[in-house]
C-alpha cells in the first residue's frame, strides 16, 4: 500500500473503470503479461485462459504510462510491470509450464509485494470478464450469479425471513436504573494497560 | 477573499452535519454548510461496471490513503482509517447497519470506570425520542420486538433486509446454541420503498454505496429538504481554521475553495464541527490560536484523546451447501447480543456483538482474492479446483467488541504529512490494551462455536484484527459532565467557547459494541433541536453553562 501524497488537481476524482483508453504495452510485454496470467489462472473446463479474454487490455486500463505517477491501485506504471516480470527470463514464454512455475515461485519470493499486487489485479480483471462469469454460473454454487450487482440485484433469488424464526428469539437488556458498579478483580484492573511491544 | 455572514456554519455534511443543517433550516435559521467533497452521482457507483470489485481498492476504497482523491486527506499512524468525503459524508459509503446503543452504554462510568471511561451526561431515555426521529428520517427497516432492547416503534422503511441462505444459517446456529439473535435495523429501505426511494434489490454491494438510493445516505435522506429550506451548501470547501472574535467567541471559519485555491470566510453566530471523529479534533488542533495554544477548546486536554474504533475478529468459513453469499443487502441482517453485557467472570468488562452469515461474499473477484480474511485462491495448477470448490460456499462470522476510551489513543497533527491544501494531516496513535484483547479473544472463541454450529468444514480465523479496521471514529471530543473530563457539555457546546459546537462520532463518551451512525444522527438531531429552541439563550452566553445550569429544552 502506498501512502497518500498531496494531489494537485481535482480532475479524475473517480477513475471508474480505470483509464478510458488502455495504456499500450510493447509487444514483448503483451506476451509476457499473457504468459504470466495464464499460469496464475490456467485455463480449464469452461474457464478460458486469461489471454483469451483480453487480460492485457483490462490490466492496461489500470496501469499508468511511464511519464505519469500512478495515483490509484495497483500503483503500477508500464515500466514497473515490465520491471517486475523481467526476472522471469527472456525465454519465459517458450519454456515448459513447469519451468515457468518454478521461475514464478522464485519471483514471488524475491518480489513479494509486487507479485502479490499483480496477482490480485489479475484475479480481479480475469473474474470481471463476462465470459468468465458465464463459467462461474456453471459451478455447483454459481447458478444465480450475475456479472454485476446492478441493475437486476438478487431480490428474485435471495432467501427471505420466516415469521416462525423471528418469533423464537430470546434475550434481555439492563435498564438504566439497574446499572450498578460491578466487582472488578485486581486482574481486570491490571489489564487496562497497553503493552507497547505487543500492541 | 470573500466573506459571507450567516446564523450558523456547519463543517461537514454527513451523518451529523446534514441532520443539523436540515433541523436548523426547518426553523428558518440561516445555514451555510462547508463540505470538502463533492456530490456523488449515481453513475459514479461501480455496481453496473464489469470491474465493480476492483473499484473496492480504488475510488470506492473505504481508506482515504488508497482512494487518493483530492478531497481526501491523508491519515498516518496506527489503524486503517475509513471515511468518505462527499456530500453525505461517510453515509455515502458505509454498510448502513443502524443499531441503537443500549441503556447500559450510557452508564459505563458507573458500571466500571476502567481506563478513561465516564458516564455520558445524558441517558438512553433522553436520547430515545431522537433515535426514533432519526430512524424515521432515514427510513429504517427492521422488525419490532427485540427482547435485548427497550421497546421501539414501527420501522418505516419496511421489514429487515432479506437474510439469504447465509444469514438464515447464522441465526439457526444461534438458535442451536441458545443464544440471543434478532434481525437488524438498517438504514436500507425494503418492501415498497419509502418517501419515493427505491427499495433495496438485494444486490449485495452496499460497500460501494447505493446507486438506487435505497441506502439511507444523507445526500438522499436529508439534503434535498435542507436545500429546499435554503441551506447554502458549498462543496470542495475545505475549512482551514475556526475563527474567534476579540471576546473569545466563535466568529466563523476560514475555508479554501479547492477549485480555485482561494480563501474565504464565513462569519457566523454559531459554528458546528461535524467533520468526524478524526476531522473535528484535527480542525480544533489546526485552530490553535491566542488563548488556545494547545488547540481550540482544549483546556481539558481531552481534544483528540480517547479515540475508539471497536475491536474485531473475523472468521471466513465454508460449508457443504451453497450459501450464495453474494446476494442480499449488507447492513446487518441479524446479530447476537448474547455477550453484550458485562460479566466479569469472563475476565473483562464490557462485551461484543456477534455476527453470523452477515457479511456478504461479494463476487468472484473478491472470492478469488481471499474473502474477508485474505484466504487467497492459490495460483497455478491448484487455482481452478480451489476456486470452484469454494465459490458460493462461503460464509462469515464476526466479532465487534467495545474498546475502552484510553487517553493515549489519540488524534494529533502529523508534523510532516499534509493534505492537498497544505494543511497538517491527522496522525493516529491507537493501541489495544490487554483488557480489550481479552474481550476480543473471548469473542473469537465464541465465533468458533458459532462456526461449528453452522457446520463449517473449513475456516480461516483472523484472531484479533490488527491493525484494526477503523470504520468507527469515536470519542475524540467527547461530551461529558465537567470541563475537566470532556470537550463539550451535554448540548455539544464546547466548554471553552459556548457558540462552538462539536457533534459527530467524536462526541461519543463510550462506543458500546454497536455501529455508531444511528447514535451520531440522534445526537445531532438533539443538538440541533436544542439550538433551534434556545438560540437566543445560547447567543447571550459568554461562558458555557454547566450541564445543570444550561437552560435545557
Amino acid at each position: 500500500m502506498r501512502l497518500h501524497v498531496a494531489q494537485e488537481t481535482t480532475e479524475n476524482r473517480f477513475e471508474l473503470g480505470g483509464r478510458a483508453v488502455s495504456t499500450p504495452f510493447h509487444p514483448e510485454l503483451v506476451q509476457r503479461v499473457n504468459a504470466v496470467c495464464d499460469r496464475l489462472i490456467p485455463p480449464e473446463g469452461d474457464f478460458p485462459a486469461p489471454s483469451d479474454v483480453g487480460i492485457v487490455d483490462i490490466i492496461g486500463r489500470y496501469v499508468a504510462p511511464d511519464d505519469e505517477m500512478p495515483r490509484f491501485f495497483p500503483f503500477f506504471t508500464v515500466g514497473a510491470v515490465a520491471g517486475l516480470l523481467e526476472p522471469l527470463g527472456d525465454d519465459f514464454e517458450s519454456v515448459e509450464t513447469v519451468v515457468q512455475d518454478e521461475r514464478m515461485i522464485a519471483l514471488e519470493i524475491d518480489a513479494a509485494q509486487g507479485f502479490a499486487v499483480f496477482r490480485m489485479l489479475t484475479n480481479f480483471c480475469y473474474y470481471s470478464r463476462p465470459a468468465v462469469a458465464l463459467a462461474v454460473q456453471k459451478l455447483p454454487a454459481g447458478k444465480y450469479y450475475r456479472p454485476t450487482p446492478q441493475p437486476y440485484g438478487y431480490l428474485d433469488t435471495v432467501a427471505d425471513w420466516d415469521e416462525i424464526e423471528i418469533n423464537r428469539t430470546r434475550g434481555s437488556y439492563v435498564e438504566t436504573a439497574d446499572v450498578a458498579p460491578v466487582d472488578l478483580s485486581d486482574d481486570i484492573r491490571a489489564s487496562v494497560v497497553i503493552k507497547e511491544d505487543e500492541a | 477573499m470573500s466573506t459571507t455572514e450567516t446564523d450558523a456554519v456547519i463543517i461537514g455534511s454527513g451523518a451529523a452535519g446534514a441532520v443539523i443543517a436540515k433541523r436548523l433550516s426547518d426553523d428558518g435559521i440561516n445555514v451555510v454548510c462547508l463540505e470538502q467533497g463533492d456530490w456523488v452521482h449515481p453513475h459514479e457507483h461501480p455496481h453496473s461496471h464489469d470491474e465493480w470489485e476492483l473499484e473496492k481498492l480504488r475510488g470506492w476504497s473505504f481508506d482515504p490513503n488508497m482512494r487518493n482523491l483530492p478531497e481526501d486527506y491523508p491519515v498516518t499512524g496506527d489503524a486503517t482509517t475509513m471515511m468518505f468525503n462527499a456530500v453525505g459524508g461517510s453515509t455515502v459509503h458505509y454498510l448502513a447497519f443502524w443499531p441503537r446503543m443500549k441503556p447500559v452504554d450510557f452508564r459505563k462510568g458507573t458500571e466500571h470506570g476502567l481506563g478513561n471511561t465516564i458516564d455520558w451526561p445524558i441517558s438512553y431515555e433522553e436520547l430515545e425520542p431522537y433515535y426514533a426521529q432519526a430512524e424515521h428520517d432515514v427510513g429504517i427497516s427492521g422488525f419490532q420486538g427485540d427482547p435485548a432492547y427497550p421497546a421501539m416503534g414501527p420501522k418505516p422503511g419496511g421489514p429487515s433486509i432479506a437474510p439469504g441462505i447465509s444469514g438464515l444459517r447464522g441465526i439457526r446456529a444461534f438458535d442451536e446454541l441458545g443464544w440471543h439473535w434478532f434481525p437488524g435495523d438498517n438504514a436500507i429501505v425494503t418492501g415498497n420503498g419509502h418517501k419515493g426511494r427505491l427499495p433495496c434489490n438485494a444486490c449485495g454491494n452496499c460497500s460501494s454505496g447505493c446507486p438506487r438510493g435505497s441506502m439511507g445516505s444523507m445526500h438522499v435522506t436529508h439534503w434535498p429538504q435542507a436545500l429546499a429550506n435554503g441551506v447554502d451548501l458549498r462543496t470542495s470547501a475545505r475549512v482551514s481554521q475556526v475563527l474567534l472574535d476579540a471576546k473569545g467567541l466563535a466568529d466563523g471559519v476560514e475555508y479554501i475553495d479547492m477549485r480555485t485555491d482561494e480563501r474565504h470566510q464565513v462569519k457566523a453566530k454559531m459554528v458546528f464541527l461535524c467533520a468526524s471523529g478524526i476531522g473535528s479534533p484535527r480542525l480544533l488542533q489546526l485552530s490553535a490560536q491566542r488563548g488556545h495554544p494547545d488547540g481550540l477548546a482544549n483546556s481539558s486536554g481531552q481534544v483528540g484523546h480517547n479515540l475508539m474504533h471497536h475491536t474485531y475478529a473475523f472468521m471466513d468459513i465454508w460449508l457443504e451447501e451453497p450459501m450464495y453469499g453474494w446476494q442480499g443487502g449488507f447492513g446487518g441482517n441479524s446479530y447476537s447480543h448474547e455477550f453484550y453485557d458485562t460479566d466479569t467472570s469472563r475476565g473483562f468488562a464490557n462485551g461484543f456483538t456477534l455476527f453470523a452469515g452477515n457479511g456478504r461474499s461479494y463476487g468472484a473477484g473478491m472470492q478469488s482474492n481471499g474473502f474477508a480474511t485474505g484466504y487467497m485462491t492459490p495460483w497455478g495448477n491448484g487455482h481452478r479446483e480451489f476456486f470452484d470448490s469454494h465459490f458460493g460456499f462461503h460464509n462469515l462470522v464476526g466479532v465487534q467488541g467495545e474498546d475502552l476510551p484510553m487517553y493515549d489513543n489519540a488524534v494529533t497533527l502529523d508534523p510532516e504529512a499534509t493534505d492537498s491544501s497544505g494543511l497538517a494531516a491527522p496522525h493516529i496513535e491507537y493501541k489495544l490494551c490487554e483488557h480489550d484483547k481479552r474481550l476480543t479473544e473471548y469473542g473469537a472463541a465464541r465465533a468458533v462455536e458459532v462456526a461449528e454450529a453452522m457446520g463449517a468444514v473449513e475456516s480461516n480465523p483472523t484472531g484479533v484484527v490488527w491493525p484494526p479496521p477503523a470504520w468507527h471514529l469515536m470519542g475524540t471530543a467527547r461530551m461529558g459532565n465537567t470541563p475537566e473530563d470532556s470537550v463539550v457539555n451535554k448540548y455539544h457546546q464546547t466548554w471553552d467557547v459556548p457558540n462552538l459546537f462539536v457533534c459527530d462520532g467524536s462526541s461519543l463518551a463510550t462506543g458500546g459494541a454497536v455501529n455508531p451512525t444511528c447514535t451520531i444522527s440522534a445526537l445531532a438531531l438533539r443538538c440541533a433541536d436544542y439550538v433551534a429552541r434556545r438560540q437566543s439563550d445560547i447567543l447571550s452566553q459568554t461562558t458555557t453553562p454547566s450541564n445543570a445550569d444550561a437552560p435545557g429544552f
